[in-house]
């Protein structure tokens, strides 16, 4: 899998790429801006761009908007944004329309490297990486008549894996019990808080923010 | 004020030079009239009188009616002056120039009687005023072009008058029999023209009587001298003496006008005293406002530097205690597992692992630390996403109404930010709130702030530091910020901050 980096700070896109090449996957561009990122996305189609939020010249949410345009300009490229803070309206722009080909997640994450190598592959390969700080945010939310008071404690633990994009197999390897069982449970969520959604994980992604998201 | 405020170039004074330009014009004619009569005795007294008060009348009349448009004083006063000229027209050796000039004569005296009647306000006013003006004018117009056909000059005293171009001849008993009804009724109404003066005077107060008594003393001695003047006639008085009189007479009305000017300069000097006081006594008052007003700002300016230190102390401890802790807690750790890598690889992982997790908890610790001392998706996002993080956070459910779609100033937006995150963590705190509402508003040029909820109110905003900070740095704005907690009624913190700084 190919990967551009973009991050102001060298030693730590040095240190990401290092971390990304241990991995086994192949960092073929890095860029300091977002412009430098515009132009290496362009000339490499890499599978997926890690992209740092601040970046030159305004420090504040470069990352963002170049994450906006590489999806328009080149739909293949998934993108992983990186951000030293995460917060729910960032995640809402940037999941406004599709979950596909997409993260967003704290830039602690990169310390634990297998869970943060899998995230690049599975944004990489048109999944979705939601940071679990957005995705508590959102279940912590306290409602009046909270419909979310209805599930089991391990219901809430699986509606959590599946808005942070994990796969069924991926949630059941997490909570070691079967697929099966994974299966069941995404069912009795479903059916409690009245969602209907197809069997892709992105899509499945979508439909739980815009249900966490949207109630009151 | 802005009635004495010259207005430049008006309609009004363009106007009012022309009057000017035409009074220097008649004035020279009357004084070429005069000079170049063959029936008039004195004619260089005679001259200088007639235009010394009539200048003396259309100029002050123009300086009083430019200053004051409002009052008539000024208009008639100007007319006094030019009705004035009449006399010298009674100069000329042309008998229809002379006619019009015996037909004018009296006419100033009318306007002047008006004039001091309704001086200072230029208005008359009541039953006994409007009479005696009228009186004055029925007989200085209606009865004067009445008697004017009968008339003979000559047989009036005057050698070598012309002729009267319109007599009737030989009714020379219909002049007298007019001109004997012209002083009955000017009799009364100088005597009372004297009179409502003295009564003026009188009744008015000391600062009024700065005004009033040039105009007054002056006008009285006139129409005294023309009382006289009136009386002597039908006592039978010699013609020498009611010359005398006369002179005195024309004499003292000539004056009237200088002391109409020194009347209306006191009375401009009296309203600048006036003036001058009242703006000393709004003066006081706004230097004592002005005073307390320094005083809190310079209290809440010492607060806030204060609030600034505090919060100084607060981010070094945090910083120090926590992520300095852990940072050399860390460094053990690190050098222990080095130092046990051979020995004893089990612990020294071990070690690691707890390196890699008090990582991730200082990490977390410096994130929340950056976010209390400015949230970035404040600036990022404007108020509406920061303070859905904020209600998002809360323990207590929030919601967020009329966030306003646009940004606002950078300082608006962190105040109302900080604002209703104090009072989030105070509902939190101490509310025992079951909801809490954040409305937010533009009313006026200001963002309007309400955070509420439904706990058990009682709170007292000048117990803690937050609010009060929170105060203070709504006031450097411009704006104001209450708590309204009535024990057992929930609370209500409403901040009103304006958006132009």
């Amino acid at each position: 899998m190919r990967v551009v980096l973009a991050d102001d700070s060298t030693l730590l896109r040095e240190g990401v790429a290092r971390l990304l090449e241990a991995a086994g996957l192949e960092v073929v561009g890095q860029a300091g801006d977002a412009e430098d990122l515009l132009r290496k996305v362009r000339a490499h189609k890499p599978d997926v761009a890690v992209v740092d939020v601040r970046m030159p010249p305004t420090h504040t949410d470069e990352g963002l908007r170049a994450a906006r345009q590489i999806r328009d300009e080149l739909p293949d490229v998934s993108v992983l944004v990186l951000s030293q803070y995460v917060e729910v309206a960032y995640a809402r722009d940037l999941l406004a329309e599709s979950a596909e080909g997409l993260g967003y997640l704290l830039k602690d994450r990169v310390t634990d490297v297998d869970a943060f190598a899998e995230a690049v592959r599975r944004v990489g390969e048109g999944g979705t990486a939601l940071d679990p700080e957005v995705v508590s945010q959102l279940l912590g939310r306290r409602r009046r008549e909270d419909p979310l008071d209805e599930l089991t404690g391990r219901e809430r633990e699986v509606l959590g894996l599946m808005a942070e994009g994990r796969s069924n197999a991926a949630i059941a390897a997490q909570l070691v019990v079967t697929e099966r069982a994974v299966e069941k449970h995404v069912t009795g969520i479903f059916a409690k808080l009245g969602l209907t959604a197809g069997g892709e994980t992105h899509r499945r992604v979508l439909a739980v923010l815009r249900y966490l998201d949207q109630t009151p | 004020m802005t009635a004495d405020t010259p207005p430049r170039l008006t309609s009004l004074g363009r106007a009012l030079a022309a009057l000017a330009v035409l009074a220097v014009a008649i004035g020279i004619a009357s004084v070429t009239i005069v000079l170049s009569s063959d029936h008039t005795s004195s004619r260089g007294f005679a001259a200088a009188l007639i235009l010394i008060a009539g200048w003396g009348f259309v100029g002050t009349g123009l300086y009083a009616w430019y200053r004051r448009p409002g009052n008539r004083t000024g208009v008639l006063l100007t007319a006094v002056g030019f009705t004035w000229f009449f006399q010298a027209l009674e100069s000329s050796d042309n008998a229809a120039i002379f006619a019009i000039g015996a037909i004018g004569i009296n006419l100033p005296f009318a306007i002047l009687i008006h004039l001091l009647v309704a001086f200072p306000s230029g208005r008359l006013e009541g039953r006994l005023q409007r009479t005696v003006v009228a009186g004055a004018y029925f007989v200085t117009v209606v009865l004067q072009w009445l008697w004017i056909p009968f008339v003979n000059p000559e047989r009036q005293g005057c050698e070598g008058c012309p002729e009267n171009p319109i007599r009737i001849d030989g009714q020379e008993g219909v002049a007298d029999a007019v001109n004997a009804v012209q002083t009955a009724i000017a009799i009364p109404v100088v005597a009372a023209t004297i009179a409502i003066i003295y009564l003026r005077w009188r009744r008015s107060s000391p600062s009024e009587r700065r005004v009033l008594t040039p105009v007054i003393a002056t006008g009285a001695l006139a129409f005294a001298l023309l009382f006289v003047l009136l009386v002597l006639d039908p006592a039978g008085a010699s013609d020498g003496a009611q010359r005398a009189v006369f002179i005195a007479a024309v004499a003292a009305f000539a004056c009237l006008p200088f002391a109409l000017l020194a009347g209306l300069l006191r009375s401009r000097i009296g309203r600048d005293e006036e003036l001058r006081s009242a703006l000393t006594a709004e003066n006081e008052q706004l230097t004592s406002e002005l005073r307390a007003k320094v005083e809190e700002l310079r209290a809440s300016r010492a607060r806030i530097v204060e609030a600034g230190y505090a919060e100084r102390r607060r981010v070094e401890r945090d910083l120090h205690d926590g992520a300095q802790q852990r940072l050399v807690a860390l460094a053990m750790s690190l050098k222990l597992a080095r130092s046990r890598l051979e020995a004893d690889p089990q612990t020294s992982a071990e070690l690691l692992d707890e390196a890699i997790a008090e990582l991730g908890e200082t990490t977390r610790e410096l994130r929340e630390l950056a976010r209390g001392i400015h949230p970035a998706v404040l600036s990022d996002r404007g108020l509406e996403a920061a303070l859905g993080a904020l209600a998002d956070r809360s323990p207590v459910p929030v919601e967020v109404v009329g966030t306003p779609p646009e940004r606002l100033p950078a300082a608006v937006e962190s105040a109302a930010y900080f604002v209703v995150a104090e009072a989030l963590t105070n509902v939190a705190r101490y509310a025992e709130a079951e909801a809490a509402s954040v409305g937010l508003g533009r009313e006026d040029g200001a963002l309007a702030v309400e955070v509420a909820d439904d706990g058990v109110g009682g709170a007292d905003p000048t117990a803690g530091t937050g609010l009060r900070g929170l105060a203070d740095r709504v006031a450097a704005l411009g704006g104001e910020l209450r708590v309204e907690s009535p024990p057992g009624g929930g609370t209500k913190v409403r901040a009103r901050i304006p958006l132009d700084g």
